[in-house]
């Protein structure tokens, strides 16, 4: 699998993963515009196949992941080429890659090219992993929210106070000086309050 | 009087001289059976369709062979499965589809090896059940941009957010 990076004016980067357009067994090399790959590739599957334009001629059948079996691929240029124009205009740097991106994509949305791999701008990541505190403490405040009233309602003092208390835990998560500290992701990943887990 | 081919014929003509029909096959000129025109009822000589008449549609009197069945207006021309589960974005299968592009979150593009011949086509998709694992389980699916070469794709939870789908399908539909 050929896999490129495509850095864009927006910052953003953006994995293109070709699929082949042709393959070499035995010796004969077999154009396709029209693969269906997943009956070439990734299976178990054995396939017969017929020279093409010729007299018919059935290829000892071959193993799809044997390594007598070579694959071509598109050119990466002529694949960007059939984007809209606009997002042709965005392009900014292309480059293979020479090992697989990040496995993880938490914070997939700050990718970035770093040399000749995928890193993460952790400026970007940390505003990700705020806007997930965000998300997971929204339906935690509203339910708090409800308690407050019916403590408010039934005079209860101490459970006013020990609500308000959680609810300000909740809007500090954001503020938790272990995010801005963290200088990787896994380390950011690891800031997750307990209280966002109650 | 003899025998007179055509000069400069182009694949496909045929040439007719003392009630015999010739077919003009690319490098030669073959002599077309002599059999009556196969039927519904009756057996004889069978054309083969060629792309005009597939997308056509019409024809009850040619046969479909493999290599054209894609241009009739009513055959799925690509399809795609990719999934990302395990982190990395990968194409489990596809037909006419030569690129997937990962975007972003929930972002996707999907080149075709053959373009269509306008953006008027469809595309048809669907994601998993359990899309994403963090909030709001799914599910939205829309279109970005349909061009003739590519078409890219984004998936939403029901919270209006990008998510990635552990995997998804889509078919597209229209000429070529």
């Amino acid at each position: 699998m050929q896999r490129y990076a495509i850095s864009k004016a927006d910052g953003s980067v953006a994995v293109m993963m070709l699929v082949p357009n042709a393959f070499t067994v035995e010796g004969l090399r077999f154009t396709a515009t029209r693969i269906v790959d997943g009956m070439l590739l990734g299976s178990t599957k054995e396939m017969v196949v017929t020279p093409p334009g010729a007299v018919r001629t059935l290829i000892a059948k071959v193993p799809l992941d044997s390594p007598e079996v070579s694959y071509e691929y598109p050119p990466v240029a002529d694949e960007i080429a059939k984007w809209p124009e606009a997002e042709q205009a965005q392009v900014n740097y292309v480059m293979q890659l020479t090992e697989a991106p990040p496995a993880d994509r938490t914070f997939r949305n700050a990718w970035v090219l770093d040399g000749d791999k995928i890193g993460h701008d952790m400026g970007k990541a940390r505003e990700i992993h705020r806007e997930r505190m965000r998300a997971a403490r929204a339906p935690k405040l509203a339910a708090l929210d409800v308690d407050y009233q019916r403590a408010d309602e039934g005079g209860k003092g101490e459970d006013k106070a020990r609500i308000a208390a959680k609810k300000q835990a909740l809007r500090d998560v954001t503020k938790d000086p272990a995010i801005d500290a963290a200088t990787t992701p896994e380390q950011l990943k690891a800031v997750w309050p307990a209280v966002l887990e109650a | 009087m003899a025998i007179d081919f055509p000069a400069s014929p182009v694949s496909g003509d045929t040439y007719s001289f003392g009630g015999r029909t010739w077919r003009f096959n690319g490098t030669g000129w073959e002599r077309l059976g002599t059999a009556a025109t196969a039927s519904d009822t009756d057996p004889g000589v069978i054309e083969i369709a060629v792309q005009s008449e597939m997308e056509a549609a019409s024809d009850v009197l040619r046969a479909v062979v493999p290599g054209r069945l894609q241009y009739h207006p009513g055959v799925c021309k690509a399809w795609v499965k990719y999934s990302t589960s395990g982190g990395t974005v990968s194409r489990d299968a596809s037909y006419n589809v030569s690129s997937i592009t990962d975007n972003g979150v929930g972002d996707f593009t999907h080149n075709f090896t053959a373009a269509f011949s306008s953006t008027q086509y469809l595309a048809l998709g669907n994601h998993d059940a359990t899309l994403g694992a963090t909030i709001n389980g799914a599910r939205a699916l829309n279109i970005h941009t349909l061009s003739t070469g590519s078409a890219r794709v984004l998936h939403d939870n029901t919270g209006g957010a990008a998510e990635d789908p552990a995997y998804a399908i889509f078919m597209f539909f229209g000429d070529q």
